[in-house]
């Protein structure tokens, strides 16, 4: 006679059919497993961990409310709680601007600016692992939440694709192009912080040495290139 | 196969996406071929790496009086919340039936009333059709209406008149409830059997001999008068469908038997 599983081995699918039907130690069992997800792709996102924690409020007060629309057979649950998040996390940007101050389109002259106002003076004191997390934080909105859902919540392109109602064509072209571009940044940024000895010695102007040092990396890094 | 056919499957293959697939072992052959290539694809593994550590390096603070304030949350929600989602869609249904509803009534009054508009004679057709109403004159002939009535029935317009010829539905709908018993009290014509369905149509009140009550299955007292004032109900196509007895010229009603 099999052991009736305890409530933590239960699959994610069945915890939110009885969380529909009530069951608060159900619904317990999936906040503590699944708000790390919501919570990190929120903190990816805005960096606010104060904005993350709200999300993450909104999504199980969601799920508390609409469990019984959950699809077992259509995305994980993860991706579907994912989903719940991204579309709080973009009213709640819509609304307070201050939490997009790096969102800008791909090419933009800004970019310079943000090379130039964080990578100087932060780049030389950052661990690389917060120079990604900024370079991952301006990234346009759409290449972020691809990122930030495929490669640092690893989600499998279908469930990605299920988080961000688009199809997975969509999603992997835009994870590639987000890619792409941090790819650029990260090396103008390994760049710069290169030249910053170089450039107290010299005197050079900042944006000059931004600008300069961003034109080569994006001449390096342009894609394609040979063939075979 | 160019670098840039295999562009999307290098990103992929240094996400460790393209384990085990057919398209791993060609873009592995290309890799070493390609110098190019090989360097773009240290890169994106390098960038894998460095997300996956910050993934892994990203801390999930615990925030025990957040947890405890949903709990109570969905503690508070009643012991049901399905039923309690029932209930809502129940409401929900019901709410979206009476708005039907109104609907329905709104459409259904628009369109009696445009068809009203189109089949209620204008008020010259109807002096046509119905003399005006005279108290004190005695009834007169009035233009003759194919009918199955008999030949000696006449339409006059007696008093109190139906003021104007209205449709049968107009009359319904505008009908008070103390005055549809107006409309209550027709019996079939004999010869209405064969006709088309009622569609629409009018109630004329007419003057007929009372020797012809019986051939609409009405009985009338011996000593009544000479001639009856009865409403026809005529349908759409003109021809007669239903009679009701109103009064005797200068005598009692009689009901219909």
């Amino acid at each position: 006679m099999s052991a009736i599983p305890t409530v933590e081995r239960v699959p994610d699918d069945e915890l939110v059919q009885r969380t529909a039907a009530g069951d608060a130690e159900a619904f317990a069992a999936l906040y503590r497993r699944r708000r790390p997800d919501v919570f990190r792709f929120a903190l990816h996102m805005t960096a606010e961990g104060a904005v993350a924690e709200d999300v993450v409020q909104d999504v199980f007060m969601t799920v508390m409310r609409d469990a019984g629309r959950f699809e077992p057979g259509r995305a994980s649950v993860a991706a579907w709680l994912c989903g719940i998040a991204r579309n709080h996390l973009r009213q709640r940007l819509a609304k307070d601007r201050r939490l997009e101050p790096l969102a800008h389109d791909e090419d933009s002259p800004s970019d310079t600016a943000v090379v130039e106002a964080d990578a100087l003076g932060d780049l030389i004191r950052l661990e690389r692992i917060e120079s990604l997390r900024r370079a991952v934080l301006s990234l346009p909105l759409r290449y972020r939440e691809a990122v930030v859902f495929c490669d640092l919540q690893e989600l499998s392109y279908r469930d990605a694709a299920e988080a961000l109602a688009c199809a997975v064509g969509t999603v992997r072209s835009r994870l590639h192009r987000g890619r792409a571009l941090l790819a650029v940044k990260l090396a103008a940024s390994s760049a710069v912080v290169g030249r910053v000895a170089e450039q107290r010695e010299t005197g050079e102007g900042a944006a000059g040495l931004v600008s300069r040092t961003r034109r080569a990396t994006e001449a390096t890094l342009e894609p394609g290139g040979c063939a075979s | 196969m160019t670098c840039q056919d295999l562009e999307a499957d290098l990103v992929d293959l240094a996400r460790a996406a393209l384990a085990g697939m057919e398209d791993e072992a060609a873009v592995r052959r290309h890799l070493d071929v390609c110098a190019t290539c090989a360097a773009r694809f240290e890169r994106e593994r390098r960038l894998t790496a460095g997300l996956r550590t910050l993934s892994s390096a990203t801390t999930v603070p615990a925030n025990e009086i957040a947890e405890r304030r949903l709990m109570s949350a969905f503690a508070s929600r009643g012991a049901n919340p399905t039923s309690s989602r029932r209930v809502t869609s129940v409401t929900r249904w019901v709410a979206l039936a009476a708005a039907a509803c109104v609907l329905f009534f709104l459409g259904y009054r628009a369109a009696i009333e445009w068809r009203g508009a189109v089949t209620t004679p204008a008020p010259v057709m109807a002096s046509k059709q119905v003399a005006p109403p005279s108290r004190d004159t005695q009834p007169r002939p009035a233009e003759p209406v194919a009918s199955p009535l008999p030949a000696p029935a006449r339409l006059v317009a007696t008093n109190p008149p139906v003021s104007a010829p209205r449709t049968v539905r107009t009359a319904l709908r505008d009908a008070r409830p103390q005055e549809t018993d107006r409309l209550a009290g027709f019996i079939p014509l004999p010869a209405a059997d064969g006709l088309p369905g009622f569609d629409r149509g009018m109630i004329v009140r007419v003057a007929i001999p009372a020797a012809s009550l019986p051939a609409f299955g009405l009985a009338i007292a011996p000593e009544a008068a000479q001639m009856v004032n009865a409403d026809v109900l005529v349908g759409q196509d003109g021809q007669a469908r239903a009679i009701r007895l109103v009064s005797l010229v200068g005598g009692s009603r009689r009901e219909p038997q």
